[in-house]
């Protein structure tokens, strides 16, 4: 038998039925501008890279993984010490969440300095800030699980700040964890949102995502569309296919080599009645916004200081999500200054991180 | 080549996963891993020492896979830059 002939007899009989030629012609047709700004293309293919690993590890992580009080801390352990390579597996899940969420803030960070959320890809940025709020929400919903001293007191600290929201603010509290406080409820509902909810939501989102960003075409630096040098232009496949292949492999090397090196350890099992430990901090992504809280006083004019926090970072998440509808004449002084806001933002989020690990 | 190398990168790991369990360890020594931090390592020499072959050996399959994709990219900018400047065939 020919295997030539088997296989575009094969190309052939799947063509038929799935049409998948209309996408590889688009994929064809696709071309990603080359200036100076194309370099921060890379981030959104990574940003999956990563997060496709999550999930095969996560799965992997999750035959061992028992999300009981009892059994939790437990079986974590028993996954680091029995099953073999469950170590690296569990590192590489670890370090993967670290590279994404880090990744996804560096993405979102471009796109907002370079302006790529100007018309007609507001909802882009729009879906994106969802995404970066789901990705902290698996950050956070992740954290828990292992069931150690850790991460209860992480987890109480973070769900006790909605609780100073007005009107909704206890109800909010008690729903991330099931109750009052914190129990074997709190567990069972943050192993839930972290392997179905979360990754449901940002799936569909995701597709919303990348639907947009196909159907528009890859944004042109400020200035450039009326001088766009279409020579400059580099298809999508296979040129640019092959320049993000070597950028996975190099951040997939250095991804498994961090978790062989440097892996994560195991404290003993949560106390729920023991004190939360000096100086808890929580992970470094929420580190500029945990400082941030504690910078505000007990009262402000007659207003329970938590109270103005939680609403102050409310206010600007909200205007973070509608920064294409502020930005709307990117080129006008406005313009400018909200660029300047955004390296504004990366140094008080940086000197906000310093300053909570050095306190 | 790439297929190769491809697997080749993928059939040390597939031998590490095959690696038999340890067996399970007394209950004493279970309670007292239980009670103190769990530092994630190798469990024994052999295992270190296959690890560290391996990310030896995965940090020079991807030199090699990045060298032949640096070939194959400027093979087709090439042909992306000769058809540009081809005039419009008939």
């Amino acid at each position: 038998m020919n295997l030539r002939r088997i296989s575009r007899g094969a190309a052939a009989w799947f063509e038929e039925r799935l049409g998948l030629n209309a996408v590889m012609e688009l994929l064809k047709r696709k071309e990603v501008p080359q200036n100076k700004d194309t370099i921060w293309t890379y981030t959104g293919s990574l940003i999956l890279l990563f997060f496709g690993i999550q999930v095969v590890t996560g799965i992997m992580l999750a035959f061992y993984y028992k999300p009981t009080l009892e059994l939790a801390n437990k079986s974590i352990g028993r996954i680091m010490t029995e099953v073999p390579l469950g170590w690296i597996i569990r590192s590489v899940h670890f370090w993967s969440a670290t590279f994404m969420i880090a990744i996804a803030f560096i993405h979102l960070l471009s796109i907002w300095i370079i302006k790529s959320y100007r018309k007609p890809r507001e909802l882009t940025w729009m879906s994106g800030v969802f995404l970066l709020v789901f990705t902290l929400a698996f950050g956070f919903t992740g954290y828990l699980l292992p069931w150690d001293d850790l991460s209860l007191a992480a987890t109480k600290v973070g769900t006790d700040i909605p609780r100073s929201i007005p009107l909704v603010g206890v109800w909010v509290t008690k729903f991330l964890r099931g109750g009052d406080d914190i129990s074997g409820d709190t567990l069972s509902r943050f192993f839930s949102f972290h392997i179905s909810i979360l990754p449901l939501c940002l799936l569909a989102v995701l597709c919303f995502h990348i639907y947009l960003i196909q159907k528009q075409g890859m944004s042109l630096p400020l200035g450039a569309q009326e001088r766009v040098d279409k020579k400059r232009a580099l298809p999508f496949w296979p040129n640019f296919v092959f320049r993000e292949a070597i950028v996975w492999l190099i951040f997939s090397g250095v991804l498994i080599t961090m978790a062989v090196l440097l892996p994560p350890s195991l404290s003993k099992a949560a106390d729920l009645m023991a004190p939360a430990p000096e100086g808890i901090k929580p992970e470094w992504y929420f580190l500029f916004l945990f400082q941030t809280l504690k910078i505000f006083p007990p009262k402000i004019l007659f207003v329970n200081g938590d109270t103005v926090a939680v609403l102050v970072i409310f206010a600007g998440v909200i205007l973070f999500f509608c920064l294409p509808l502020i930005d709307n004449k990117p080129e006008q002084r406005k313009g400018k200054f909200i660029t300047f806001a955004a390296y504004l933002f990366i140094l008080y989020a940086v000197a906000m991180s310093v300053w909570s690990l050095l306190s | 080549m790439c297929v190769f190398l491809t697997v080749e990168f993928f059939l040390p790991v597939l031998s590490f996963a095959q690696q038999a369990a340890p067996p399970a360890k007394a209950p004493e020594i279970q309670a007292q891993a239980q009670s103190e931090k769990i530092v994630a390592a190798p469990q024994n020499i052999k295992e270190a020492s296959r690890i560290y072959v391996f990310l030896g050996w995965m940090w020079v399959s991807i030199a090699v896979l990045i060298y032949f994709l640096r070939l194959k990219i400027k093979e087709v900018d090439r042909l992306h830059e000769i058809k540009f400047f081809l005039p419009d065939k008939k």
